[in-house]
């Protein structure tokens, strides 16, 4: 997994590319404490050019989730197709990230 | 001298006594001159060392070192008999010493030499005339490097056997021999089931039990994570479900359950992901929930379908919520639930099989011998391509259940059901693609005389009349006329097949008990509609025989789940299970209040004030026809699961509707004032305890099996 954060004002932008899988487990990690270091608003995690995420990988968006729920900035998932769309799909997961 | 403290630590670079593991280490010195062995003998004790032992060529080292075996040998190259090479070569062959320290003392100091020295696998090298601080340096480096060695490896060692101790007390939450062998006569089924806890330790975890009623329950789980951490929630989750027996004859409150107890107690990121199905083996119907399990898979001889086991996994959020969903799983069929790794691991040419790669695996080897695919088929070409060792834990568990004829000695719900076809002609492809191991078919020509006294013999054995929609509304209405009245009067259903939607200026069949069906896409679904209508009918059918036979409440077994989609339905369920009741009367109507209310409300989603207006002007049996004919609502069904316990039993009925706001309906006072929905407070009055349940499509009601 490779990862880019556009900034815009509050806006922020990660864009992923390769699968999000446990082994990601400490660049996303990175990514939350850079997120943590931001002014944000709305965040936007945009899965367009990953290819799959396993459980783990859901496992850090709730994390991530949960860091905006706690920090007040808002988290969306956006781009997701083939086997990320149906696993977030699968679990609902979809729901609970929507835009 | 050299060092802080002369006295006591002589060695360069170090200002803290040895270790105790180190200065007590057993350092065996090998050189063919006396004075040599004095001198380095002298040296390490001045070091600190205390437990030094000598020997005087190659070949008494190597007895001295097959004795007891020391921590460092301080090794001199040429020495007569066995050199230092020779003793070097025969060590590192030997696997007890392969990683003893060897630290080499030559006088040479040619490049080649050293290299060689290396080559035969000396750890190190000091050159004569020796420097002892440097010697004592190296000494102390190599036994340092050993030690922590040797308890990393000891940790590591420690570690493994937790590990193994962890997999196997996950292998021990497995399902018993003995419940699968119970689970198997229950169901007429055989189980076969594959688990294998990967290296790390995974979370996976699957179970069958016996339920009461004739029934099973299956389920399997996913908890993520690897290692210790997740064992643990697996642990914990497999706890948690011993404490809701209660919810086990239904998914949704039983995933219900686990999530609100887990919830809080998983770390953040860690969920479970589950499926739990509860099969009625009399019936056949399969009652299931899903919280993000990958989607099990239903094949038999009529090919294959997936089962929606959407639903957010367990533990991530309280108010998650579960759907129950039925299916049917027929004697013949299998149902096949498998853990991600099997869909997501890498194969060899990079990609992963995916859900439709699995299903493809299981129709291809379906049609070789026209028998259903074994877990191990799958399985073995599965490993084909794959390492032993995944990286997740891999659980594949099937239930293939005995095939259609062979089972009927079990119970009158196996038998075949008896299909009435109505076609316009004889070669009627419904006819072809009706045939199956549960249906027998029986034609019958439009037009031949079907109704009066020649169906009047028939009329106690046809479970469902099935229609064919291609001769248009005219054909199709003059065809139910003349199926017997009998059958439609105690809730038969009549399926129309139709090739693609109805022309919309077609009039409606005023006829409520019709179903619609789209066969242009395949006659699977048709096949399995006629069944479960069929089945539906027959054990309502037996069930009100039985009942009406004047069974004393109490010796009939009204357990079950059943299902209901037109009012004339609901309403003869109604009256039946009102028969179970001391007092029938009141049952009856509040029974018929709460499965009309599923129908219009949920099934077809007529709202409130909606009803309200249709009722005023005269056109809510219309509206209901009229939807029930739309795509939309065209298969939807509504729920009753009865459960008798010691002195009630309960009713829990279930739409796929929206729900409503039900707290406003349920007050005595203002229920009755309300100018809709008087049945509910009117249905309150009927049952010892009315409860609308999450949304409200949800609606639990209990009578006292004494008389009231």
């Amino acid at each position: 997994m490779e990862y880019r954060i556009d900034k815009d004002g509050s806006n922020v932008t990660v864009v992923f590319t390769g699968d999000i899988t446990f082994s990601e487990n400490v660049s996303f990690r990175q990514i939350l404490k850079e997120l943590a270091e931001s002014e944000i608003q709305n965040c936007t995690f945009d899965l367009e050019n990953v290819g799959m995420v396993d459980s783990a990988g859901l496992g850090m968006f709730l994390i991530a989730k949960e860091q905006a729920d706690t920090s007040g900035w808002k988290l969306t998932v956006s781009g997701a197709q083939g086997h990320v769309a149906s696993m977030l799909k699968l679990t609902k997961l979809s729901d609970l990230l929507a835009g | 001298m050299l060092g802080n403290s002369p006295d006591s630590n002589p060695v360069p670079g170090r200002n803290k006594a040895l270790p105790e593991g180190v200065s007590s280490a057993h350092i065996l010195v090998v050189d063919d001159m006396p004075i040599m062995r004095k001198m380095i003998g002298m040296c390490l004790e001045r070091g600190g060392f205390h437990n030094i032992s000598f020997a005087e060529d190659g070949d008494e080292a190597l007895d001295q070192i097959a004795e007891s075996q020391p921590d460092l040998v301080i090794l001199d190259l040429n020495m007569p008999r066995v050199s230092g090479y020779d003793v070097c070569k025969q060590l590192r062959a030997d696997e007890r010493t392969a990683n003893l320290p060897i630290l080499v003392q030559s006088a040479s100091e040619t490049a080649e030499e050293r290299v060689e020295v290396f080559a035969v696998g000396a750890t190190d090298f000091v050159s004569k005339p020796i420097n002892h601080p440097e010697l004592l340096a190296r000494v102390c480096m190599h036994l340092e490097n050993r030690f922590l060695i040797r308890s990393l490896s000891d940790f590591q060692d420690m570690m493994q056997s937790e590990l193994k101790m962890a997999r196997e007390m996950q292998h021990s939450l497995l399902p018993e021999i003995q419940v699968i062998e119970e689970v198997e006569t229950v169901s007429d089924a055989k189980i076969e089931a594959f688990y294998k806890a990967s290296f790390e330790l995974g979370g996976d975890l699957w179970g069958t039990w016996p339920l009461p009623g004739n029934k099973l329950g299956i389920y399997v789980l996913d908890v993520t994570g690897h290692g210790v951490g997740a064992a643990l929630n697996t642990f914990s989750l497999h706890a948690t479900m011993a404490r809701f027996e209660d919810k086990k004859l239904d998914p949704a409150a039983f995933l219900d359950a686990l999530n609100s107890s887990l919830v809080g107690s998983f770390q953040l990121g860690r969920f479970a992901t589950m499926f739990y199905a509860v099969l009625d083996c009399q019936s056949h119907e399969l009652l299931y929930a899903g919280a993000g399990a990958p989607r099990p898979i239903i094949f038999g001889a009529n090919g294959s379908r997936t089962l929606d086991s959407s639903g957010l996994p367990i533990a991530i959020v309280k108010s998650a919520t579960y759907e129950n969903k039925a299916d049917r799983l027929a004697p013949g069929e299998s149902l096949f639930c498998y853990s991600d790794v099997l869909v997501e691991a890498e194969q060899p040419d990079g990609s992963m099989l995916g859900e439709e790669g699995l299903v493809q695996w299981i129709e291809e080897a379906s049609t070789v011998d026209g028998r259903n695919v074994s877990v191990k088929h799958l399985l073995d070409r599965f490993y084909e391509g794959q390492d032993e060792n995944l990286p997740d834990d891999l659980t594949a568990v099937a239930i293939h259940r005995n095939g259609g004829e062979g089972a009927t000695e079990t119970s009158d719900g196996d038998q075949q059901s008896k299909v009435l076809l109505l076609s316009s002609s004889e070669d009627d492809p419904l006819l072809n693609a009706l045939k199956s191991p549960g249906l027998d078919v029986t034609q019958a020509i439009t037009g031949d005389a079907i109704g009066g006294e020649n169906a009047a013999a028939a009329a106690g054995d046809f479970a469902a009349v099935v229609i064919d929609g291609e001769g248009g509304y005219e054909a199709v209405n003059n065809s139910i006329s003349r199926v017997n009245e009998d059958f439609l009067e105690t809730g038969g259903t009549v399926v129309v097949a139709l090739n693609g939607e109805p022309e919309t200026d077609d009039p409606i069949l005023s006829f409520d008990g019709v179903r619609y069906c789209d066969v242009s896409g395949g006659f699977d679904g048709l096949r399995r509609l006629v069944a479960e209508e069929a089945d539906d009918f027959l054990r309502i059918s037996a069930l009100r025989a039985a009942l009406e036979a004047g069974h004393p409440t109490g010796t009939v077994e009204l357990d079950g789940t059943y299902r209901f989609a037109s009012r004339r339905e609901a309403q003869k369920l109604a009256m039946t299970f009102s028969q179970a009741s001391a007092d029938p009367v009141p049952l009856a109507i509040g029974l018929s209040e709460l499965f009309l209310n599923a129908i219009e409300h949920g099934c077809l989603e007529i709202g409130h004030n909606e009803k309200g207006e249709l009722i005023e002007n005269g056109q809510l049996n219309d509206e209901i026809l009229r939807r029930r004919r739309l795509e939309k609502y065209r298969s939807r069904f509504a729920t009753v699961i009865v459960t008798e316990q010691e002195n009630t039993i309960k009713f829990r009925v279930e739409d796929p509707g929206n729900g409503f706001d039900f707290s406003a309906y349920l007050d005595d006072e203002t229920g009755h004032h309300k100018k809709h929905g008087r049945g509910i407070s009117m249905a309150k009055g009927c049952f010892q305890s009315l409860t609308y349940l999450e949304k409200g499509n949800i609606v639990e009601a209990e009578i006292s099996r004494a008389a009231s």
